[in-house]
């Protein structure tokens, strides 16, 4: 199967002002829009100041998946070693490829949080809060592009695994996402524990192949008080 | 103002999340007659006062966290004119090392909980984030602290935590240790071999008095 170039270096990323501070007074407990006046001015100050350390880098690669069994997905340079992620790709018809990403708000940002945190907790907390929304509208917004690339080669998508997300271990998965994804060029770097520097950085996988019955694995998955439960239901084989 | 109205205004701006406030106190007149320790005492009491909100579900944690920036307002104060807090204060506080384990950097929380444990009276030597087994260790030799205090984010640390808090107990039998941070309840706190848990910053100052009180009658006195 031959690779699909689905990113191009001119992917933007750009958050609606409106949209970002409804989000980050989400994050932070508040209603979308906090009615107390100084509040909101102070929220939109940071966010402000925030917008001008966010440099959003990103490098991926796809590879063909291999083989598969009970315990595991091999794709080529790497295992996904997750029981339910390798159940949902045997329910899929034809699994084809994985794509690998890793997509981060830059280091500026993880420098100016510091900063911050030594003039106000409470401006800390808010940036963090705000880096956090950047880095996760950045990660869904890849993911769609990844979408509707493969979309266009006939293709379908699983939603995004994280390392540490479901039943896949963070250290073994950043490990092999990292072996497999070259990040000098963009300053990203992992240690040992799994833990990746810039902070706000996401590693993530996508699934594709002919038709992806199932989303994620949620479906094939007992644990009904996980926070990260989706219930999407699987759409019906023909 | 008068020495008494102005430790009233610091406890009220304190409280009422007001650094301006805290500005204006520290920069009335009579401020430099009054005991650095009252002054710490009265910022420590807005302080307590911010926490009973939280806990009755008045503040959230951006209100309290505003609450903690009035409070540093005032130490910074004390601390600009090199003032010992502890100077004129008979009462020995209790010492407090506390930092993020090895092959972590997330210290938001950890710096919250160690401005609020500062604010409760305790002696805090915050040692920072991804610091090493080796340099917790020393610093609980160099301080001589009661209470160890360790965070993560993180699940893939804990089992650095767990050797952490194996070498303190072996080395340092009496000194309480307590845990917080994401991957952590009661449980997994126990688990680890830790004496404690705080589930969030505010939780901090109560959970630590807790488990020093229960270590001390464990080793024969009662702090």
């Amino acid at each position: 199967m031959k690779p699909i170039h689905i990113l191009s270096d001119s992917v933007r990323f750009h958050m609606d002002p409106i949209r970002l501070l409804e989000h980050v007074s989400l994050q932070i407990g508040y209603p979308k829009i906090p009615s107390d006046r100084n509040f909101y001015g102070k929220i939109q100050e940071i966010i402000k100041e925030g917008h001008q350390k966010v440099r959003i880098e990103f490098a991926y690669k796809e590879t063909p998946i291999l083989s598969w069994n009970d315990q595991s997905v091999v794709a080529g340079g790497i295992v996904i070693d997750s029981m339910r992620w390798a159940e949902l790709v045997r329910q899929m018809d034809s699994p084809g490829r994985i794509c690998v990403f890793i997509v981060t708000v830059g280091l500026a940002v993880d420098q100016w949080i510091q900063e911050v945190q030594g003039r106000s907790m409470f401006d800390a907390y808010i940036a963090d809060a705000f880096a956090s929304v950047w880095i996760e509208f950045a990660a869904d917004r890849l993911s769609m592009e990844i979408e509707k690339q493969y979309a266009r080669a006939g293709l379908e998508c699983s939603r995004r695994l994280s390392p540490g997300y479901c039943d896949w271990r963070l250290g073994i998965g950043q490990n092999a996402i990292f072996k497999l994804v070259q990040t000098k060029d963009m300053g990203v770097s992992c240690l040992p524990s799994g833990l990746m520097v810039p902070l706000k950085t996401i590693s993530a996988v996508m699934f594709t192949g002919k038709r992806v019955f199932c989303k994620t694995p949620c479906v094939f998955c007992n644990d009904r008080a996980c926070r990260h439960r989706r219930e999407t239901p699987p759409v019906k084989a023909p | 103002m008068n020495q008494k109205r102005i430790l009233l205004s610091l406890e009220e701006s304190v409280f009422s999340k007001n650094s301006d406030e805290v500005t204006r106190a520290v920069q009335a007149g009579a401020i430099d007659k009054i005991l650095p320790s009252d002054i710490f005492k009265s910022l420590s009491k807005g302080i307590e006062r911010a926490r009973e909100q939280f806990r009755n579900g008045v503040y959230s944690i951006p209100d309290f966290l505003l609450a903690i920036d009035a409070y540093r307002r005032g130490i910074g104060f004390l601390k600009d004119y090199a003032v010992d807090i502890t100077a004129n204060n008979t009462e020995c506080p209790p010492k407090v090392v506390i930092g993020v384990v090895e092959g972590d950097v997330h210290d938001l929380g950890k710096n919250i909980v160690a401005a609020v444990l500062e604010a409760s009276g305790y002696q805090v030597h915050d040692l920072g984030r991804n610091v090493s087994s080796e340099i917790f260790i020393d610093a609980l030799k160099k301080t001589q602290a009661s209470i160890l205090a360790l965070s993560t984010m993180m699940s893939t640390t804990l089992d650095t935590m767990k050797a952490l808090i194996w070498m303190v107990r072996k080395i340092f039998p009496a000194v309480a240790i307590i845990v917080g941070g994401a991957p952590f309840d009661m449980d997994l706190a126990r688990q680890i071999g830790a004496d404690g848990y705080a589930e969030n910053a505010i939780a901090a100052p109560d959970e630590t008095r807790r488990v020093l009180n229960n270590i001390s009658t464990q080793i024969g006195f009662v702090a």
